[in-house]
Formats: structure tokens, sequence, C-alpha cells
């Protein structure tokens, strides 16, 4: 796992002056791969690839790179992991003439496969997690190529007359004279997800390349003659081929199925020269994920969690139980409010994008203390998407199917009784009241869940409320100054999805972008900042496709998600470890900020700052701002959105002195 | 908070690149910050259209400029504040200015050049007695003088200004994306002025000449008369604003040669700004503020035709020299010298001059 940079010109260039520039570009993303560090540079086509590595797989200098193909055709920088180079080995031995292998890295593999097969049917055979850019020398051709979820970035665009593209935007907002202006579209998404939303970037003219998808340009040709990415999978085709082949057998057969199949993900990915270990929060899919890799190590598997001192957001103790009904070797770092606070500062520099999920700051914390011990970790994402976790599927559900019976006007009406209290008051009525429900029926955050769910009662179709459940700002055109939402990019995904049911659809739906732009842009910087190598076994293409194939209801049934999981889960964790409210790594940001963090986003949210900077709606910002502050209502969500992209901004330095 | 309303007597229209350096490119920054502006020029871009084309003045239409200038001074009273390039009236005593002052029209005055050098150096004793300490009288009314270097500021200072802000003459940097260096292996050696400018170039004609017998150089230059009599390998581009950001990037150094005279020490060292935007390293003569400019990182600066010869042997051999220098200096217009930080800094003085009238 490493990063990858370069640039490209529509005319040659002079040789050394591109090899220190695309050297600068890697530098700026060096966490990323601290181990080496090389340059390709072809000046008199225009071409510069540079690369940083941190080594996993062949520590040796045989998988140095940018690296040149056997044929010397094709050069290649490579992001990530390929978990089956090994069977494609196998593969292209069986299929040609023996290959001198000079070593036993995957990119090398890749490189061969390309040269069998092209890059596009090797794209389709690769198991893994990628970014990558190969420059094709017989055809002047260079190519950008991501993995199906999105878990390892790429970022690309034209700068004048010249192409750059990068693991991060920092690498290419180190080529000399980088400039773009804040796209106010994708603020206004970026308010609205609490995440910029691919294709899109922060810049107007920079992009995302999407998940699954692969982009090829002559750079001789210009900007105008690029084509737009196309895509080598689709989950809504794989959602498709499940429909048309479901799952025949019984409930106890598709639990031994996807023992297996996850299994030999898991297998795969536990595949490292170096040392490896797993996140455990102690929920559903890390502790699934970490008995996986128990069942198949002979030596304890290293497992690590971290511990909150503030009451309700504490997982640490349920994830030791599991730690020792697993026999793993466990570490636990406790952290005060004030080491996570002090994470705050860092934000903009490893999220060089802005992004607003909180749980990026104990995702941060936790990654560091692994990476005292190993250079890879494992982790549980990907399950709640891809089995049906999240509250909001049982939720939305069971909302939407007695919403669509009432009347619009008394929605309303119930809307805005539910937002007379506010949140704080609802959690100590909560506090009060909860020994009277069922455990499974109990809930963290009560206030917050109802507040979203009023404003989700005014909704009036299924997307609508998913949109509204999705949302940190549900008016975000109003926030952001000429702002407007990006016409069509939800609807569009939403309409090529066709599946099942509401909740096959939420999940679906979460998959492409809040799993794919959040929740993996969340691990991916935080270890990354801190040179770990983060997998996610759930995300091996063919654990979601044989998902897919599933009946909903072995996914979500009787009021629970992740049925599946937890059945194959309590085939190694006994069942009363698990079973409690699901938590995830929130953090207490609505405390913080009337607190610890009171005067950073204090200056943040000044009203002069705001005036200075143009972005926002000054008095609808300062409005929430204050009543938060003062205890009346909790706009954590909200806030936090704003406050990441001031910090964001602010970091940008002169490159944002708005001039329009 | 009441409209502020800002006029801004400027001395040429957009077409003059004073103007449009000094006044004109700030004006979007100062409308998105609630300015209400009011551009008035002294002399319109017809006017300046002519003087290139016929390279004349018509006096009818001088005359029509001072007429249409005291109008305008006749309704400052309307404006929050006025603005004023250098001054309001040229070849005039500051009673104009005593005017706004007499009025309560708060004023801030701006200074790109040593233009107090054609009144107090001028060769007419004339001029020298009646106006030669007419400026003295508009700085020391000036709420607020702004000025492109140091030179400037301390003349400024002595002569009676109360409040002397310095902003150096900035570039737009999304007009200056950074290109790559074409391979060459020639060192390409820039410069980018007017006719009238292009004396300083007799200054460096010597060092090219006798450098170009030994390596391979050549003078690439954007703007000058034709150099056919130059001893040296040569390049000669007219300019254009269309064709500049490209022709300047396909040097490999950009020169800024002055002599060591009065005026040459007002000067505000735009084109090594330009050079520097373009990723590209410089070498100047250490007049003015183009010591200010020119660090160790960016390039060199040179004093003696030595010094330049120097120069151009050290960059001709060391490419990564000449690269690292260049990205450089392109960071240094970056975070100092670029419309992009420069404005807000001007948009809160002309706040904080204009609120407390």
């Amino acid at each position: 796992m490493c990063g990858l940079t370069g640039f490209a010109s529509t005319s040659g260039f002079e040789s050394g002056w591109a090899e220190r520039v695309a050297t600068g570009m890697a530098s700026a993303i060096m966490t990323r791969g601290p181990d080496d560090a090389g340059v390709w540079v072809d000046g008199s086509a225009g071409i510069a690839l540079a690369h940083r590595r941190l080594s996993i797989v062949d520590l040796s200098p045989a998988g140095h790179q940018p690296m040149v193909s056997g044929s010397q055709r094709f050069v290649l920088a490579f992001n990530g992991e390929i978990y089956n180079h090994l069977e494609l080995r196998a593969a292209l031995e069986r299929s040609s003439a023996a290959i001198a292998w000079r070593g036993h890295s995957d990119t090398e593999t890749l490189l061969a496969c390309i040269e069998a097969w092209g890059l596009q049917h090797t794209l389709e055979r690769c198991v893994g997690m990628f970014a990558l850019a190969l420059w094709d020398r017989q055809a002047a051709q260079l190519s950008l190529a991501r993995d199906r979820f999105g878990e390892k970035p790429l970022y690309y665009g034209w700068q004048g007359s010249t192409f750059l593209f990068g693991s991060e935007l920092k690498a290419l907002k180190a080529y000399p004279g980088f400039c773009a202006s804040v796209d106010r579209q994708a603020l206004t998404a970026m308010m609205r997800f609490g995440y910029v939303p691919a294709p899109y970037s922060i810049y107007q003219g920079i992009f995302k390349l999407p998940a699954a998808s692969w982009l090829t340009l002559r750079p001789a040709a210009g900007a105008a003659a690029m084509e737009t990415p196309k895509t080598y999978w689709s989950l809504q085709q794989a959602i498709q081929q499940g429909k048309q082949n479901p799952f025949q057998g019984s409930a106890a057969d598709a639990v031994n199925e996807l023992e297996q199949v996850l299994r030999q993900s898991v297998r795969l990915q536990m595949m490292a020269d170096v040392p490896l270990g797993a996140f455990l929060s102690g929920g559903v899919d890390s502790s699934l994920i970490t008995a996986l890799m128990q069942a198949e190590s002979s030596r304890p598997v290293q497992t690590y969690t971290i511990g909150f001192a503030e009451e309700g957001y504490n997982e640490a103790a349920h994830a030791r139980e599991v730690a020792r009904h697993l026999g793993t070797a466990h570490t636990e770092l406790y952290v005060s409010a004030q080491d996570a606070v002090d994470q705050v500062a860092l934000l903009p520099a490893v999220y060089d994008e802005p992004f607003a999920d909180s749980s990026q700051i104990p995702t941060m914390l936790v990654s560091r203390m692994a990476r005292q011990h190993v250079t890879v970790a494992l982790s549980g994402d990907g399950g709640d998407e891809i089995f049906g976790g999240y509250n909001r599927y049982l939720l939305a559900d069971r909302l939407w199917g007695r919403l669509r019976h009432l009347p619009p006007t008394v929605a309303s009406a119930m809307s805005r009784c539910l937002t007379a209290m506010p949140e704080e008051r609802w959690d100590a009525f909560y506090q009060v009241m909860s020994f009277l429900l069922p455990q499974r029926f109990q809930v963290a955050q009560f206030g917050n869940k109802l507040h979203k769910l009023a404003e989700i009662m005014q909704c009036g179709s299924p997307e609508a409320l998913y949109q509204g459940l999705v949302s940190q700002w549900q008016h975000p055109e109003q926030l952001v100054l000429n702002g407007s939402e990006t016409p069509g990019l939800f609807a569009r995904m939403g309409a090529g999805t066709s599946t099942d049911g509401f909740v096959p659809w939420m999940m679906a739906m979460d998959t492409m972008t809040y799993m794919a732009d959040d929740i993996l842009v969340k691990v991916d910087r935080a270890a990354m900042a801190a040179s770990l190598e983060s997998r996610v076994p759930m995300l091996d293409h063919r654990v979601v496709e044989f998902a897919w194939r599933l009946p909903h209801s072995m996914k979500v049934s009787d009021g629970q998600g992740k049925w599946i999981l937890r059945q194959l889960l309590y085939k190694h964790v006994p069942k009363n470890l698990i079973e409690r409210p699901k938590q995830g790594f929130a953090i207490p940001v609505a405390a913080w900020l009337r607190g610890h963090l009171r005067p950073w986003a204090e200056d943040l949210l000044s009203e002069q700052r705001l005036r200075r900077d143009g972005y926002f709606n000054v008095d609808l910002v300062r409005k929430k701002w204050e009543e938060h502050v003062s205890g009346r209502r909790n706009w954590q969500a909200q806030l936090w959105c704003v406050l990441a992209f001031n910090s964001w901004l602010q970091s940008d330095g002169y490159l944002q002195l708005a001039i329009a | 908070m009441a409209k502020r309303k800002l006029l801004v007597l400027s001395r040429y229209g957009e077409k003059g690149a004073s103007s449009r350096l000094r006044f004109f490119q700030y004006i979007t920054a100062l409308q998105a910050a609630g300015f209400e502006v009011t551009v008035s020029p002294f002399f319109d871009d017809d006017y300046l259209e002519a003087l290139y084309v016929t390279g004349r003045r018509s006096g009818a239409d001088i005359v029509l400029a001072y007429f249409k200038r005291m109008l305008m001074l006749l309704k400052a009273r309307d404006y929050s504040a006025v603005w004023v390039e250098k001054e309001t009236l040229p070849f005039l005593p500051g009673i104009f200015e005593a005017w706004l002052s007499f009025m309560k029209v708060p004023y801030i005055i701006d200074y790109d050049d040593a233009i107090f050098h054609n009144y107090d150096q001028h060769r007419s004793l004339w001029v020298r007695t009646l106006l030669g300490t007419k400026l003295d009288v508009l700085l020391g009314a000036a709420r607020c003088v702004t000025v492109g270097n140091s030179y400037l500021e301390q003349y400024a200072i002595q002569h009676g200004a109360k409040i002397v802000e310095c902003f150096p003459t900035v570039v737009d940097i999304k007009r200056y994306p950074v290109l790559p260096p074409v391979a060459s292996s020639e060192l390409r050696i820039g410069w980018i002025g007017t006719p009238s400018t292009s004396k300083y170039l007799e200054i460096i004609r010597p060092v090219l000449e006798s450098l170009s017998k030994k390596i391979n150089i050549k003078l690439v230059t954007i703007g000058a008369p034709d150099l056919g009599h130059y001893q040296c390998p040569l390049e000669q581009h007219p300019w254009s604003a269309d064709t500049e950001g490209l022709l300047l990037s396909s040097v490999h150094v950009g020169v800024m040669p002055l002599f060591d005279d009065m005026w040459e020490r007002g000067k505000c060292g735009y084109k090594l700004i330009q050079y520097m935007a373009c990723g590209r390293p410089v070498i100047a003569s250490p007049i003015g503020v183009n010591v200010d400019i020119v660090n160790p990182d960016v390039g060199f600066l040179a004093k003696t035709e030595d010094d330049w010869h120097a120069a151009f042997e050290v960059l001709m051999a060391d490419a990564a020299l000449r690269d690292q220098m260049g990205i450089n200096a392109r960071k240094l217009v970056e975070t100092q010298y670029s419309l992009q930080v420069i404005a807000s800094r001007l948009v809160t003085l002309l706040e904080s001059k204009i609120c407390v009238a």
C-alpha cells in the first residue's frame, strides 16, 4: 500500500525538471509510503510518474515502483494490494510461456497480466483494493484505475496544459503553481452529506475517479479530447445477477457458504511479509473478522481497540471480552477528551479534502496505536452496508410503512412536536424510561435520533426519506452562498439501482455513496497518515456478490440487522458478548463543542471570518452555533460540517483567499 | 452598516498597466466585500490606444481629461472615500486634494513609482519651485498612503504622510499557470518590458555578448524594440496578453537589470514577479525593491558585469538549482506577491480607513 502521483503534459518537457517536481509531489504523500520512493519520467513524451512505497509484500528492491513491464511497453505506479495475485500468476503461467519473475510483488503480477490480457480484463480478474496509473509507451496513453468499492483514492484534473493525478489532493497541490477555486456545488454537497461525493472534489476542475472505473487519455490530445471514465464492474449489475441467481439453500447452508467466502477473503488479506493485526471494537463486524483471522492463524492475532473516558461512548470493555474469548493479543488505548481534541488540529493535514465524519478522530488514534506494533490492520468496515446493519434501515422501513399512510399535515404537526423538546431533554427522559425497553430496542443518543426523525417525517417519498436520513443539513443550498445542489447526482444513481424493496435499495445506495466516500476515506486517510495499511475483508467483491444473492430476510430480520453475520459470529463468540446497542466510533462532539473545542470553534465560526471568507450564510451559521452553545439544541452534525470546511480552508491558505 | 461607496480615480483605464495592477484587479475583491466601486480614469482606454498607435497625445483630449476630473472631484462628497492613483490632477498644484480634505472626504493615495521626481527633479526651475513640494500637501492630508515598495514608503513618511502601508504590485496567480520547461540545450534568458524600458538591457549586453561565445545562450525578449545589433543569439516577440504566459514559460531564467538612479529605486519589480509566477528563477540588479524580492532561494542579485556573468554560468551549469529556485520563486509569489493574498489585506485596510469616517 502506497501513494502514487504524477503529471502529463500536452507537449514534451525537460526531464530533470519533471523528475524533481514529481519527487516533490510524491513527498507530499510520504506518510502513505515511507519505505521507498521512485520516479519515472519520459520528457519527450511529456509524462512523469512517481511513487511512495510502504513495503508489505516483497520487501526487496524487486518491488520498486514505478515498475516497467517485461516488454518495456508499460510503466506502472500502483497503490494497494491484489490479494489474488498468486492465482493470477498461476493463470498466466498456464496460458502463456513461462515468465521470468523478478520478485514476488503483486505489482509485477499486475504488469504481466496487463501485458497478456490488457487493462480492462486484468481489472476484471483482480481481487483487491487499488489505485493505479499506467503509462503505455507504445500508444502514448495514460490510464488511471480504481478498485471496485473505492478503497484506495485517486484524484485527477487539468491545470492548463498539464494533467495532474495523485492518491491525495496534497500531491496535486505540490505541483508548482497548483491553483484551483472551491467548487461551490461540491461544497453544497459536502454540507448535505459531510463529505464531497465522487466524482467531484472540493476544487473546481479536479475530480475523484469513481470506484470500479478506469480512465484513459492521450495527454498530447489535451483536455478537450479526454473521455469520461468507464466501469469494469458495478454493484448495480451485481445486484441484478444476484436476483437472477438467488441462493437456493437453507439458512444454515447460507451461513456455511458465507463462512467459506468470508474466510477465503480474510485468508487472502492476511497475506503480508510484515506484522499484521486487526481493529476490534467488539461489535459484530470487527469481532467476526477477528474471529476468522484467529481461526486462520496459529498464533494470537494482534487486536487493537480504543476506549474513551466519557460514559456512554466506551466500547473498550466489550472489545476486551471478545478478545479474551478469542484469545487474541489485545492492546487497549484509553484516551482522554484532551487526546482526542488534540487531533482536531491535525485534521486538515490528514483529510486534505474537507471531511466531516467525527469518528475520523478515534480512527486516527487507533491507527497510530496499531502502527506501533503492526504495519497492516484488518477492519470490519463494509458489514453494515453489505449486510444491512445500520439502525436507519430498520427505522426508515418502519417509518415509511407508517408515514405513507399519514396525511402530510399530520406528519408535519408530529414533526413539530418532536422538535419542541431539546435533544438533551429527550436523552434525560430516555435515561429514566429506558429500563422499560427490551435490550434490543435500546439506542445510544436517543434525543439526537428523535430529532432526526422529526426532520424526516416531512418527506414525501422513500427516496426523499433516505436522503433526509443521510443528510446533515437538510437545505444546504440555503447555507452555502451561491451554492446549488449537483443536479441529478443522487437521483441518477438511485434510479439505476433496482432492488426488491426499500431497505435493500438503501443498502445499495450506502455502498455506492456513504461507504465509498465517507467510511473508506475515513479509514484510508487515518491509517495512511500513520503509515498503516488498512484492509477490508468484507469488500472482497465475491463476498458482496454472495450477499446480494441472499434473500433480504437473511440480512435484516425480526427487527435486527446483519442476521447472517451474527449467525456466523455466534459460531465463534457467544451471543451475550455481542448483543448490545450499536454504537460505532462515536465521540461526544456536542459536549466538546461546548467545552474543550469551544475556543477553536468560536474562532472558525466567528462572524468576521465567515463574512471575510464568503462561503456561508453568516446569520444561519451563527444562529445554529449560538443555539448549540446555549445547550438549547444540538447542532453538532451541522456545525461539524462547517467547522471541517473552515479549518480546511484555513490550512489551504492563500489558494482560497477568495476572488471570484 | 451604511453602504461603502468608493470612488477610484485612476490614471488610466484597464489597459494602462499601472492602473490595472494597482486598482482594477482589486475591484472584484472590493465588491465581494460589499464596496460599491465607481472608477473614473483620468485618461480612458481610447486615449491610451491612440497614444500607442500614433505615439502622440491629443491636446484636446488632455484638456477634456482635466475638465472631466474636476467635475468628478466636485461630486466626491457623494462617496465614503476616494482612492487616488498618484494625484488627482497631474501638473496642477494640490488644491484639489485640499478640496477633498475641505469637503471632509477621506482619500487614500497610491504610488507605484517615484512620481515625485517628476516635480522635484524636473529640469524646469518653475516646475521645481511651484510643484516640488506639491506631494507633501497631498500626503499630509491623505487618510492613508499605499505604496509599492519601501523607497516610496520612506519618501511618503519623510514628506508628511501619517499612515503608510506597503502593498507590492502583484499578479493574479490564476493567470500564470506553471508550465514545465521545454527540453533545450541552450539557456534561454528572458526579459519582458516596453520599448522605453529596454534601455536597461544595455547593462547586460556586454555580458550576453561575451557569454554567447563560450556557452549556448539565447536572449528572449517580449515587448522590446528590435535588438538586431546585439551580438548574441536573439529571439524577439511582441507583447500580447494572450501569449505573455506561454512566452515567459519558454525561458529558463528571467532578468531585470536596472540603473542605479532615483527613479529606478521607486520601481516595483513587477517583471520579476511575473518571471517568478511562471516558476522561473531570476537575476536582477540590486536596486530598490529588487533587493527585497530576490533572495538566494529564488535567484541572484548582480551588481557588476562579473556578477551577471557568474550568475548566468551557475544557472547554465546547474539545472537542478534552476528548477528548485523556480519552484521556490513561484511559492514566494503565491504567498507574498499574489492578488489572492494581497487583496484581502487591501480590503481590510480600506475597510478600516473608511469605516472610522
